[in-house]
């Protein structure tokens, strides 16, 4: 039985251009061959850092990046073979909800414009629009006052619920959410954060979280990837990570996040990586991570591959023990 | 271009809010005011000028401003007001044709440009080099030599000059829209290129828009004055504000230079106008011009 | 340590800023008042709005021009409000700086990095050569962790990562060794593992000045690995304030109850069922309730008390203060001491 999502190899290459006459010098990898399943009903935690490559991912799933490789199958569909009114159908099936809710409403929209807007793009519910509106600002939480006001009239957390009826007028199965909750205060997080799981659970939908936030992946996941200058280099499910990970990039990156309670601060082991990020135009070569790694050695020139260990995959030649 | 919008709440609401943003701008509602009076009685001449067009009194000769004439005659004892009123026609559908036209054209080309880029964006950003280094007055001169001077080959030449402007400014403003997130989002959505073009872009252009085709009527109008006062523009005995700005002009220096203040003046006041009601149309289309009191975004 | 500990080095007393705008006055921040003493680090926690980022502005006596303030900010023995913009201009850079979040926008592309920061020692000490002058930035560049500087500090500020402009501008703001580094919001647009590599720098930085940090932040978790107090704001006031083991283990008000409680936590044994969330939200400083700014949004408010009267800070423990008329009060520790 195939999955209900499931992306296989995907790449994109954005090409490096140069000088006066902008010639092509090279091309960055800003996805290297990225592979997920997604099941419904479940959510998948997609982090990593900045420049890694996971929105690119997910605005690949929903075409607005067009992927250099790879293939992305919705239910043994393939999308990116799509085009035309394939297209356009398949779209109602995979949405995407858009980290900045301020930026990705057209301010001179009112709200029920802009909940109105995929029903008639798709010629839905004639006739009965105003009802699917009440019902959708039921749904995410919002009162029906809002329906005749504009997008700067209304809070962050709000928006970001518009943003939300919005996706969820054409019903699709699967939901992108690029950093949902990255521009919100914490207060109001969690609020939608528990929309999130509420709405997963009446119309079992499947969630693709992209964060760079591991306490918000953590409480959402089901199962994790962790990414790292376009490629995954762990992936297993969500308290397996977080109790056991493996791979020294994780293991790192979760001994940075802070946790709100000082006793347990200041017992904790930091692992602060030394340097930055490499330029994706000067990767090293063989393992991405090796010139941050504490671990690494000869072996780390060649570069490893993504091995499914009992459900625990990891790319590392000396991976954490579990 | 004629997408049918459905009649939802929402836009009707949008429309009543406009109405409430426009009249709030003052100078806006006066120029509105002054424009709509002068533009009832250019048209209205008829009926509301005081003597009969081209009504000559050869024997009354030029007079001062009196009850009678109250702008005073000219050469031919013709009553110098109904004259402006009937040269305001002229002037004012030749500006407003124009302004319509080298916008819709300009938005147009500007818009497609910006949005798809490419090579239809590069081909048309040689064009408009082109008419940038083209000295437009001499362009004008010649084409008009050979398509004669009636206003409709004016309408037409000052409209296929007059575009590239404005597609300039919607090509900038379309290619900062396109890196917004919510084109991006009306994308995800299932819009096709024409749709984001149509509900997205061009209602985020309303204001660029609306004071473009202020600054072209009144733009129209002082070229208009140009290639009268060259002798390119609309020829006697067909009349407009700029040719009886031109024919006042050989009287600089005698005692009826008032003759020239007049169509000046008329001149003066609907550029102003136009663009008073420019502005307040920018304010009256954007939603966040009237952001409640309550907003207190810009400090934390 | 007393409330508000005497505030050897800062002393903030009825702190209050007001707009004045088209619209009538809006009360921005609302009587706000703590000290700091030479050494400590203080949180300033609170969301945005909260009126965090505005005392900070105050402090450095950098408020738009629309601004009213009254109270009294007295650092190092002298009053700053009122005080002549001379003598904030020598104060500032060389005795209190400030790090803000714009890494980017704070430093000017036109000039390397290396340039900034000699201008930065300039401002206040014009004696150095030329050469003294560049020994020291390279010295600054490596306290702040930049690898190899003297290779880096010819650079521009477009060659920089994120991270290393944020360290650059660190590396200017402590040029003088100030006696308070204010900074705002230092890691909001960093990835954890650099904002853990810029606050380990902060920390060897006060640790090696001597200097006392004031630490501006939204994030509960950063607060609890740097500060030794903490001042949690809302709504233009200020909610509670305590030392960090007190605010985090014997929490008074509902607000930080409610802001401890609707965070996902790192170290949750599973996947949790839901979140606590705090209804509504924040207030405007135009349109803020009777009573308690926070009782529309508190679990426990009384009607009859909470919405009516504003509550005035208590003390509910040593050195612990909440507004709230429900505050918790201290519970002996197990072990029996309470400071």
């Amino acid at each position: 039985m195939s999955a209900l999502l499931e992306v296989r190899d995907l790449v994109k290459e954005y090409p490096v251009r140069r000088g006066l006459l902008r010639r092509e010098i090279g091309s960055v990898k800003a996805v290297n061959g990225v592979s997920l399943t997604l099941e419904r009903g479940r959510t998948l935690g997609l982090v990593g850092e900045t420049g890694c490559g996971k929105s690119t991912v997910g605005r690949c799933l929903v075409r607005l990046v067009e992927p250099t490789s790879g293939a992305v199958y919705l239910d043994g569909e393939n999308l990116t073979e799509m085009s035309g009114r394939d297209l356009r159908a398949a779209r109602r099936r995979i949405q995407l909800v858009f980290q900045d809710p301020y930026a990705s409403l057209d301010p001179r929209q009112s709200v029920g414009a802009i909940i109105a807007e995929p029903l008639h793009l798709h010629h839905l519910e004639r006739g009965n629009e105003q009802a699917r509106i009440a019902n959708l600002l039921d749904l995410v939480g919002l009162s029906q006052s809002v329906r005749d006001q504009y997008p700067h009239e209304l809070s962050g957390g709000q928006r970001q619920r518009v943003g939300i009826a919005r996706a969820l007028a054409l019903e699709p199965e699967v939901i992108v959410l690029d950093e949902p909750v990255s521009a919100l205060d914490v207060s109001i997080q969690a609020g939608v954060l528990n929309l999130l799981e509420e709405l997963q659970q009446r119309l079992d939908l499947a969630y693709l979280f992209i964060s760079h936030d591991l306490s918000v992946v953590r409480h959402v996941s089901h199962e994790v990837a962790v990414m790292y200058l376009g490629r995954i280099v762990e992936r297993v499910d969500a308290d397996r990570l977080y109790s056991s990970p493996k791979h020294p990039y994780t293991k790192a990156m979760l001994s940075a996040v802070p946790v709100p309670d000082p006793r347990i601060e200041r017992s904790r082991q930091r692992i602060v990586l030394e340097g930055d990020l490499p330029s994706p135009l000067d990767l090293p070569g063989g393992c991405a991570f090796r010139s941050r790694c504490w671990k690494q050695t000869d072996r780390c020139a060649i570069g490893p591959s993504l091995i499914d260990e009992q459900g625990h995959a990891v790319a590392c030649h000396h991976p954490e023990l579990e | 271009m004629n997408e049918v919008q459905p009649q939802t709440s929402a836009t009707i609401r949008t429309r009543s809010t406009f109405w409430r943003r426009f009249t709030r701008h003052r100078m806006a509602v006066l120029g509105a005011v002054i424009l709509t009076l002068l533009a009832a009685a250019c048209f209205g001449a008829t009926l509301v000028a005081p003597y009969p067009r081209d009504q000559q009194d050869l024997l009354l000769g030029p007079v001062a401003p009196s009850a009678e004439h109250w702008l005073g005659t000219d050469e031919l004892g013709r009553d110098y007001l109904t004259e402006i009123l009937y040269a305001g026609q002229v002037s004012m559908l030749l500006a407003i044709s124009v302004a319509l036209i080298a916008t819709s054209i300009g938005v147009l080309i500007g818009a497609v440009a910006g949005y798809r880029g490419g090579w239809i964006d590069d081909l048309f950003m040689r064009v408009t080099d082109l008419f940038l280094v083209v000295p437009a007055i001499a362009l004008l001169a010649l084409a008009l030599q050979g398509l004669g001077h009636s206003p409709l080959a004016i309408i037409i030449v000052l409209s296929l000059i007059g575009w590239t402007y404005i597609a300039r400014v919607v090509r900038g403003q379309v290619l900062s829209l396109r890196e917004r997130e919510f084109i991006d989002a009306a994308r995800v959505i299932g819009a096709t290129d024409r749709q984001v073009l149509v509900r997205h872009v061009l209602p985020n252009l309303g204001g660029v828009i609306a004071v473009n085709v202020a600054l072209a009527v009144a733009g129209t109008i002082i070229i208009e004055s140009t290639l009268s006062f060259l002798g390119f523009g609309i020829q006697p005995p067909e009349s407009s504000w700029g040719n009886m700005l031109s024919q006042a002009s050989g009287l600089i220096g005698t005692p009826k230079v008032y003759l020239l203040y007049f169509p000046g003046l008329f001149i003066l006041v609907t550029v102003l106008a136009v663009n008073f009601v420019g502005d307040g149309l920018r304010d009256a289309l954007d939603p966040r011009s009237t952001a409640s009191s309550a907003s207190s975004r810009g400090y934390s | 340590m007393s409330i508000a500990s005497d505030g050897a080095l800062l002393q903030v007393e009825g702190l209050s800023v007001t707009f004045r705008s088209r619209d009538g006055d809006i009360n921005a921040l609302r009587d706000v008042s703590f000290g700091m003493a030479a050494g400590e680090s203080l949180g300033v926690v609170g969301e945005s709005g909260s009126g965090k980022s505005l005392t900070s502005a105050a402090i450095m006596g950098l408020l738009p021009a629309n601004a009213v303030v009254s109270g009294s900010i007295r650092f190092m023995g002298r009053e700053l409000l009122g005080a002549k913009e001379s003598e904030l201009r020598d104060l500032r850079g060389r005795r209190m700086s400030i790090i803000s979040q714009n890494a980017l926008t704070a430093l000017n592309p036109v000039h390397t990095v290396g340039a900034q920061i000699i201008e930065a020692i300039r401002v206040h000490d014009d004696r150095p050569s030329r050469r003294e002058l560049r020994d020291r930035a390279l010295a600054l560049l490596d306290l702040v962790g930049i690898p190899q500087p003297s290779s880096r500090i010819d650079n521009y500020p477009h060659e920089f990562s994120g991270g290393m402009r944020q360290r650059a501008l660190i590396a200017m703001s402590v040029a003088n060794e100030p006696d308070l580094i204010i900074a705002d919001e230092p890691t909001t647009a960093l990835d954890v593992t650099v904002q853990a590599q810029i606050l380990d720098v902060l920390a060897r930085i006060q640790e090696r000045t001597r200097s006392s940090l004031m630490l501006i932040t939204h994030d509960l978790g950063v607060v609890a690995g740097v500060a030794d107090r903490v001042v949690v704001m809302y709504s233009g006031s200020i909610a509670e304030q305590a030392d960090v083991d007190d605010l985090f283990h014997q929490t008074a008000h509902p607000y930080t109850r409610g802001l401890l409680a609707c965070l996902p936590r790192l170290d949750a044994r599973d996947r949790s069922t839901s979140l606590y969330r705090i209804p509504g939200f924040q207030p405007s400083p135009s349109d803020r309730p009777d009573g308690c700014t926070f009782h529309p949004r508190c679990d426990v408010a009384k009607p009859g008390l909470c919405d009516v009267d504003a509550p005035l800070l208590i003390e509910v423990g040593a050195g612990h203060i909440a507004r709230c008329h429900l505050a918790v009060r201290h519970h002996p520790r197990p072990d029996g001491s309470d400071q």
